[in-house]
């Protein structure tokens, strides 16, 4: 990428400043989320965020080291053994056995750790893949815990016990948050290290091994932590997955599972943590969401080993990686304008729907935010689809899509308007996340499909009214804005 | 000061070094040698990453052969490599930090003052902020000279820093070298391919040629032995000249 000589590089900030975006993210997802969800979704979202926590220890592995472990999902497994059968076994809370039912998973991932020190690549995946396999062989024999006796804890004639939910989270409103907090605290943990001393300790290291030694960093001991650590957090999600439900599954921890978790690891993006939260809907919310409408879930499968071969030629940054890229641009004047309209149009959309009662007001208010949101996604997935073809064709459908542009601008402007340079991927765009966000919302909040097109096409309509009729006396505020402040996630990462 | 007692070193049938026996005592010393001679060898015996079959090495009289590799880089021996090893995602603050992180200090100013003082020292202040991927080939060779200057090196080993760059760029890099006994009183052990980056900064220089001392003295005696030339371009006595 070309860049300024003379302009000063923007310092990638504390660590807490690091990490504050995610759990701001975090913490707005957990307060919103009961209010928009129903019950079954929320449940729903309780695993994706388990799935998430377990998916941000494959890239921690992945991202930092450089390692492939296909035993993420079953230390998850390992964790939510242990959890389950500290609960039944003597009745403790549920929290002290989350924690050290995480911490034996820690142990086993170390152990796992262990001839990782000496294996890389294909090797090591191979053999993390035969500890999943073994995993699964072992809970198929011995079962997760359900109030029996013997170390196995298993009801062998009668009825199956479930463990309760904590006392502070009894509800699914409550366990979804209490998730959240879980899945903040994890992540957070993750974020905190690679902005720290180990994360600089795993750059030397995957950068050259050789290297990270002469500068006296012990190559064992962090690559020894990084497993340690996802270990543990990957024990976590297994502990929270089991709080979820009471119970777990024999079947609940498939080889087969813990290999869809590391591919769509590297299709969200290992060097983000938002590529963990994409990895995580993916893998529970698409097919829930397919299931909704009908279509069988396990159609999915299909479309992440196609999703898996884009992320592969596209390059290894996935999803989160080009959204970071494109987060780089944005900014605070856009920000600061985009909030005002955008909250503007969503309450006043909410508030119409409320009065015609079409819907409630939480889901129309969030279902208009989605709307704006997305307003430049459709041209996005059109580029990333395109690239499947090779830089080429991007690159002609670009000119294309320029030369088209460039022309609509000149007429308006030659009429009188504010050219708008983007206005054909805009009309793209409109015209295809109508349908996409209905489809979606159709089947998440079951609301009228017409109901849902009309609001997402009209908060779109009157924000590109409001774009074309006050540009004029925005411009100058906004460059004074972005004169006085740099771009806020330029350094993001 | 470094002390070679006759170091064998033998990779199979190869032997690259072959019974070398020297001292060098002078602040900067170079190291020159046609391909295959065996410097990048002698430079791997010195930080540990290769065991010698036969001798040992001793550094300011200690004994450092059969020290684990990690454990010399706090005892004091620091060195770059041939292809540096800047991270590309993390800024060059935090690459040298990184260094840093696992050096001894007094206290966090005096960890904070080193990391900044040999940023400074090689002349990337300006570049704090810069990701890896961004700096410039001197730019890179730059920081790691910076990163081997951290944490009170005895002796900083410098592998081919001046690769690939440019004549304006070389003679800032001589005066970086030629600072640096004076910045952290580290002696300066330097391999180039560039004689002139040598005679420029080296007092003392030492030629090998298949694994053997061919020379070792004063800079500008040692570049005008008539054995370091023929061992370097070769013996044109018995050469068909076509024109």
């Amino acid at each position: 990428m070309a860049r300024n000589k003379d302009k000063p590089d923007i310092p990638p900030g504390t660590p807490f400043q690091r990490v504050r975006p995610m759990l701001i993210t975090f913490f707005v997802v957990a307060l919103i989320g009961p209010w928009v969800f129903s019950s079954y979704w929320l449940n729903t979202f309780s695993t994706v965020a388990c799935l998430v926590l377990a998916s941000g220890t494959v890239a921690l592995l992945y991202g930092q080291l450089g390692m492939v472990s296909l035993a993420q999902f079953a230390l998850a497994g390992v964790g939510g053994w242990f959890c389950l059968r500290l609960v039944h076994g003597t009745g403790m809370p549920f929290e002290l056995a989350l924690v050290l039912g995480a911490l034996i998973a820690g142990l086993f991932g170390l152990i796992l750790g262990l001839p990782a020190l000496r294996m890389r690549g294909l090797y090591l995946a191979l053999l993390t893949l035969m500890i999943a396999a073994a995993v699964q062989v072992v809970i198929n024999v011995v079962g997760f815990p359900d109030g029996g006796p013997g170390w196995t804890g298993k009801v062998v004639n009668g009825q199956r016990m479930m463990i309760a939910r904590p006392l502070i989270a009894p509800s699914d409103t409550d366990y979804f948050r209490y998730t959240m907090f879980w899945l903040a605290l994890g992540m957070g943990l993750i974020e905190w290290a690679r902005a720290t001393l180990p994360g600089r300790a795993w750059g030397l290291i995957r950068k050259s091994e050789a290297a990270a030694i002469a500068a006296g960093v012990s190559v064992v001991k962090y690559k020894a932590l990084a497993f340690a650590m996802a270990g543990a957090l990957a024990g976590l999600a297994g502990g929270l997955l089991a709080g979820l439900n009471g119970q777990l599954d024999n079947t609940g921890f498939p080889v087969a599972q813990s290999i869809l978790l590391y591919a769509l690891t590297i299709v969200g993006g290992a060097y983000h943590w938002m590529g963990a939260v994409f990895a995580g809907l993916l893998i529970r919310a698409l097919p829930a969401l397919l299931n909704d409408h009908g279509v069988d879930g396990n159609l999915s499968n299909a479309f992440y080993g196609f999703a898996l071969l884009i992320s592969l030629i596209q390059g290894r940054k996935g999803l989160a990686g080009q959204l970071a890229d494109f987060y780089k641009f944005v900014r605070v004047s856009r920000i600061v304008e985009g909030s005002i309209i955008w909250g503007a149009i969503s309450i006043g959309l909410a508030l119409a729907a409320v009065h015609y009662q079409a819907m409630g007001f939480a889901g129309a208010l969030f279902l208009s935010l989605i709307a704006l949101l997305f307003r430049q996604a459709i041209p996005g997935v059109c580029w990333l689809l395109l690239g499947f073809f090779g830089k080429r064709v991007q690159d002609t459908a670009e000119d294309v899509e320029a030369w088209f542009s460039l022309r609509l601008a000149n007429l308006m402007s030659a009429l009188g308007l504010m050219p708008d340079h983007r206005i054909l991927k805009r009309a793209l765009n409109v015209l295809f996340i109508g349908y996409f966000v209905g489809w979606v919302v159709n089947g998440v909040f079951d609301v009228d499909y017409t109901v849902a097109l009309t609001i997402i096409w009209s908060s779109i309509a009157i924000r590109f009214l409001i774009q074309l009729l006050m540009h004029p006396a925005i411009l100058p505020l906004r460059q004074k804005i972005d004169a006085k402040y740099p771009k806020p996630f330029a350094a993001y990462r | 000061m470094i002390e070679i007692n006759d170091l064998c070193v033998q990779f199979g049938g190869v032997k690259p070094i072959d019974g070398l026996t020297v001292t060098l005592n002078r602040p900067i010393v170079g190291l020159i040698g046609p391909n295959g001679a065996g410097k990048t060898t002698l430079l791997n015996v010195l930080s540990g990453f290769v065991e010698p079959r036969r001798g040992w090495v001793k550094v300011n009289g200690e004994m450092i052969t059969g020290v684990p590799a990690h454990e010399r880089a706090t005892f004091g021996l620091r060195r770059t490599f041939q292809t540096d090893q800047i991270a590309d995602d993390l800024t060059l603050l935090e690459n040298v930090q990184a260094i840093a992180d696992h050096a001894k200090f007094d206290s966090r100013d005096a960890e904070k003052k080193a990391v900044y003082g040999a940023i400074d020292f090689v002349g990337l202040s300006h570049r704090l902020n810069r990701k890896g991927d961004a700096l410039s080939t001197e730019e890179r060779h730059l920081a790691e000279i910076a990163k081997a200057l951290i944490g009170n090196p005895k002796l900083v080993m410098l592998d081919e820093p001046g690769a690939g760059m440019t004549e304006s760029e070389s003679e800032h890099l001589q005066k970086v070298i030629k600072g640096i006994p004076g910045y952290c009183k580290a002696q300066v052990f330097l391999i180039d391919h560039d004689v002139e980056l040598i005679a420029a900064c080296c007092h003392e220089t030492m030629v090998l040629d298949f694994g053997k001392l061919l020379a070792l003295g004063p800079t500008l005696e040692v570049l005008k032995n008539p054995d370091v030339q023929k061992a370097y371009l070769g013996n044109f006595d018995d050469l068909e000249v076509a024109a």
